[in-house]
């Protein structure tokens, strides 16, 4: 009991720390925010290649042309009024390419004669030009399959595994999730313990009549409390830009993943403040091995489970599998093989092994020697 | 070799002058009930860093209600021997007893009565005094509803009442010290460990926190501290360790060390300049250890005296015995004079000025441990 009492006056100790210097409370609650911001606008960037379109075609298959375009999933076409106006948009770089439908296309069309799109690009982005180079045949396929769909005797018929698509911004959206408890974890759980050990304050912790067990789990409870508020503005922001789960009931499925994959990381960063001893040590150490194991375990997209490295080092750690848990809550489907069982079983496992790992780290580096 | 006035004591050698420890060693298997035992307890202590040995040995008991000091040069091994008496570092070998128990296995019980003001302080200076002191109360599981009137009364204390909500970044140091202190014995502990307790604070706050530390062993408290301030020992101590590379070299009062170890000096104008046969005689008597002289021979001129400055006792290293067998009581020299003034009338010459100066604990000190700069 008295264990139980001195981790409650841990934790609140650590909170009033917290409180007295609330810029970098605020901070660390901010770092998964900013990644989110930056993961939106990369998508919105890097989404759809912007290009202006000119349509100088006055018969029917001059709009067809532009659908196929739309329906290409790579062009965000952005009218042009005049050949000038469309190249001053290219110097403006508002777009990347301009398309023009020429005069008389439709009457080629119909006649099967010859027909060209003009196309200027600029191709000092290579990512967006091969985007362009990649999508115009797609249009050009697309344009004969819908307008002219007995001159393609070749066809194809999809059939979709889920109701609905996933979009990139989807995606990467609900991954901030994870990157919220993992930083925002090992951040917390490390620099509170660290910071006993720089400002010396440790040695009233050690000259107390209290277990050791009982000062872990003081911090980790007040890592927990700023780590989940973090993670739920997180989920806030998601909610408020459109993300939201397949169904409500999903949520308290959400919110244990949540909270178990963040009593993991914050037991790691006790372990690590334990250790490294230093804060100049333990925050570049969460940048630096969190922000890689984050992009390996599926932050862009699902992993190829195959033998690669990366997907060994994602297979081992338990980000992916809480990044999985939110994929299926938010898209419904299960980007690893397993499904539920697996990752409540690892995230178990690892939650475990890791509040151990935190309790001998900091008995280790405050034991008798 | 019999040190010179002024000159170098050579670095302390192996032997170890005068260190009578009155080793209790009855409570060891716990057959003494723990109220009768020392304070502290350290028999055979010691610790090893691979092969650097930090503390060599140690064996001394601190006594219920006294006030020790535990003095050493930088890296003499003070550190060490009271992490180890904390419970913070465990012996190589030898016992620790605090209060009759092991620290190591009654680790709880031992911090329970023990209070701490590390050099340090170990203060949270984000957090306001009385913070500090609700976290401490809440740590040593002082009952809730005790807990406001035991802060007021420490913050009252340390005469902090007026700041008690300011953060302790905002402190002096000598605030930071009686914050620290009122710490400490918020949970009212029987053994007081101060680390340098008055170390950067100013002439004002080491007077106050040398009448808290004096009020503190009055209420019954066993008092512990290191200091690098020997004018401190000297005030506050009852009984002073002086440790070196590990060792105990001296242990005893404060006193007692500046008369053993130290050197009074007496200074005596003469009305005439002092005449060699004086000198040889001054220099005869048992208890004078050398002389300086100034002005012999009226070098100063038509109607100037002499002037000596003759060093007395018979302490320092390598002194060739024991104050008794010099016949010299350790009373800082004075029982010299009727013998001084005696040769002087011999010779026919009197006494303009005669001063005594006491032996300074530093004399001591620096007899002890050498004079050569510790890293």
């Amino acid at each position: 009991m008295s264990g139980l009492r001195a981790a409650w006056a841990v934790l609140k100790n650590e909170l009033a720390l917290g409180r007295a210097e609330p810029l970098a409370t605020i901070l660390s609650m901010l770092v998964p925010l900013n990644f989110l911001v930056l993961f939106v606008l990369f998508a919105l960037s890097g989404g759809r290649v912007p290009a202006a379109v000119l349509q100088s075609d006055t018969g029917p298959y001059g709009p067809a042309m532009i659908r196929a375009l739309g329906d290409a999933l790579t062009f965000d076409l952005q009218p042009a009024g005049s050949p000038q106006a469309a190249q001053a948009m290219l110097n403006r770089q508002d777009a990347v390419a301009t398309i023009t439908v020429p005069p008389g296309l439709s009457r080629a069309v119909a006649g099967g004669a010859p027909a060209q799109l003009h196309v200027t690009l600029d191709n000092l982005n290579a990512d967006f030009a091969d985007d362009v180079r990649r999508a115009l045949p797609l249009a050009v396929l697309s344009f004969y399959h819908t307008a002219l769909p007995r001159s393609l005797p070749l066809s194809w018929r999809e059939v979709d595994s889920y109701p609905h698509n996933v979009g990139f911004l989807g995606y990467i959206a609900v991954s901030i999730l994870t990157v919220a408890i993992l930083l925002g974890g090992l951040l917390l759980g490390g620099r509170g313990v660290a910071g006993e050990w720089e400002r010396g304050t440790i040695k009233e912790l050690l000259l107390a009549p209290v277990p050791g067990w009982a000062v872990v789990a003081g911090k980790i409870g007040a890592g927990f409390t700023t780590g989940s508020c973090s993670s739920l503005l997180v989920l806030g922001v998601l909610l408020l830009i459109g993300v939201r789960p397949e169904t409500w009931g999903a949520m308290p499925g959400v919110l244990g993943v949540l909270a178990l994959t963040l009593l993991v990381f914050l037991s790691l960063g006790v372990a690590a403040g334990s250790l490294l001893r230093r804060l100049n040590a333990v925050t570049p150490l969460a940048f630096g091995l969190g922000l890689p194991l984050f992009f390996v375990s599926g932050a862009f997209g699902p992993i190829a489970w195959g033998g690669t490295a990366a997907a060994d080092v994602a297979r081992a750690f338990p980000v992916a599998y809480a990044n999985a848990a939110f994929q299926h809550a938010f898209h419904g489907y299960w980007p690893l093989l397993g499904g539920a069982p697996l990752v409540w079983g690892v995230l178990l496992l690892w939650a475990a092994a890791a509040v151990a790992c935190s309790v001998w780290a900091y008995r280790r580096s405050t034991a008798a020697h | 070799m019999t040190p010179r006035p002024g000159a170098a004591v050579e670095a302390p050698g192996k032997e170890v002058h005068a260190v009578h420890v009155s080793v209790r060693t009855d409570v060891a298997g716990g057959a003494a009930p723990p109220d009768a035992a020392p304070a502290i307890l350290v028999s055979g202590l010691q610790k090893r860093f691979g092969s650097f040995t930090a503390v060599a040995g140690l064996d001394f008991a601190v006594r219920r209600g006294e006030i020790f000091g535990l003095l050493g040069p930088n890296g003499s091994g003070k550190t060490t021997t009271i992490n180890l008496i904390s419970g913070l570092s465990e012996p190589t070998a030898g016992r620790i007893l605090v209060l009759g128990l092991d620290p190591r296995r009654h680790a709880d019980a031992v911090r329970r009565q023990l209070g701490v003001v590390p050099q340090e302080t170990a203060l949270y200076e984000e957090l306001t005094a009385r913070r500090n002191l609700a976290f401490h109360a809440e740590l040593f599981g002082i009952p809730a509803r005790e807990r406001p009137a035991r802060i007021a009364a420490m913050l009252r204390l340390a005469q902090l009442e007026g700041r008690a909500g300011s953060r302790v970044g905002t402190f002096s140091g000598g605030m930071k010290r009686r914050l620290a202190i009122a710490r400490a014995l918020l949970h009212d502990p029987a053994l007081l460990y101060l680390d340098e307790p008055t170390l950067g604070v100013d002439v004002q706050a080491r007077r106050y926190i040398w009448d808290y530390i004096l009020a503190t062993k009055a209420e019954g408290r066993t008092v512990l501290l290191t200091t690098n301030y020997l004018e401190e020992a000297n005030v506050l101590c009852d009984r002073l360790a002086i440790i070196d590379r590990g060792r105990l070299v001296a242990l005893d009062t404060p006193a007692n060390l500046r008369a053993r170890y130290g050197a009074s000096v007496a200074e005596v104008e003469l009305t005439g300049p002092a005449p060699e046969p004086l000198l040889r005689a001054l220099e005869g008597i048992p208890g004078v250890r050398g002389l300086e002289t100034e002005g012999a021979g009226g070098a100063e001129g038509p109607g100037t005296g002499g002037r000596i400055r003759i060093s007395l006792g018979a302490g320092g290293i390598g002194a060739g015995g024991d104050l008794a067998a010099t016949g010299v009581a350790a009373d800082s020299g004075g029982s010299l004079l009727p013998a001084i003034l005696s040769a002087i009338a011999v010779a026919g010459l009197g006494v303009r000025h005669l001063s005594l100066r006491e032996p300074a604990l530093d004399e001591a000190f620096l007899a002890l441990t050498g004079r050569g700069l510790r890293d």
